[in-house]
């Protein structure tokens, strides 16, 4: 079985932002080719990533995720703040 | 287990740092009652004639700690809307622990007695010279006591850092001009009784 690597957003030499240009299709192969945005989402690095999906499976209580994450309450809503405005930075460039 | 000391307001739930501020401010009051000093603002502590009794202790730790939190919470509150008034009274009290050194240090008048007869012989340089240790005793314990505020105005600062999402340099400025604001209005306020 082929190992699935993680998906870049960054180019590793200039650091600029990545875009897809080509999908594939595993069972037949097909491929598409263009220019196509990362979905905002795929932008997030991966620790804001996992966050977003604690936040999801706790039905958005910061209270039974810190306690969960072993961390306090204000700590979460700071992170959750901070994760904010890096979304609302992501939406207007 | 380094983090639990260095960022107790993040590692520790707001209940279990209550617990533990009001549980060792009840115990500096208790202790107090050995000592002949009295706390009259965050920053300060007074020598006083006689051992101060404990409805006094208990009346200078509630006055200084709602005070400095009122202010505080205000001030958050300014800073960034979700502030909470429990993350911020949990700043006040575990920000003082440090500085319940210095009532540790007057056990039995302990550091009272011995300032006392330094200050009593400094016009006698022979017997000064009978009281080396003594100084080099409460020379070590001055340090202590700096110590103590150095790591107070830590743990204020990354309890109200955290509390608040406080980012801003001008906030921080703000933050540390109203503490000694605060610390002389009380000092004013617990002279009254």
């Amino acid at each position: 079985m082929k190992t699935k690597h993680k998906l870049p957003t960054h180019c590793p030499s200039c650091i600029n932002k990545l875009h897809v240009t080509q999908l594939a299709c595993e069972s037949c192969e097909t491929t598409v080719g263009g220019q196509f945005n990362l979905p905002l989402l795929s932008q997030l690095t991966q620790e804001e990533q996992d966050f977003v999906l604690q936040f999801f499976l706790y039905s958005g209580s910061l209270k039974q995720m810190a306690q969960q994450m072993n961390i306090s309450y204000p700590t979460v809503r700071n992170k959750l703040d901070d994760m904010i405005e890096h979304i609302k930075k992501l939406q207007n460039l | 287990m380094k983090n639990y000391f260095l960022k107790p307001f993040t590692y520790f739930q707001e209940k279990q740092l209550l617990l533990f501020g009001l549980s060792l401010g009840l115990i500096s009051c208790i202790i107090q009652l050995t000592t002949t000093t009295r706390v009259i603002a965050l920053l300060k502590a007074i020598i006083t004639e006689e051992n101060p009794p404990f409805v006094q202790n208990i009346a200078d730790f509630i006055i200084t700690t709602i005070t400095m939190v009122l202010a505080l919470f205000i001030f958050g509150k300014m800073i960034n809307a979700k502030t909470r008034f429990i993350d911020i009274l949990n700043t006040v009290l575990i920000a003082r622990i440090p500085l319940y050194l210095f009532i540790i240090g007057d056990i039995n008048s302990f550091i009272t007695k011995k300032t006392k007869v330094i200050l009593d012989s400094i016009s006698n340089p022979d017997e000064m010279a009978n009281q080396f240790i003594d100084i080099i005793l409460l020379t070590v314990f001055g340090f202590l006591v700096l110590l103590s505020l150095i790591i107070f105005g830590y743990y204020i600062y990354q309890g109200f850092k955290t509390a608040t999402h406080l980012k801003k340099t001008s906030h921080i400025i703000i933050f540390v001009i109203l503490i000694l604001f605060i610390d002389f209005l009380t000092r004013l306020l617990t002279n009254l009784y």
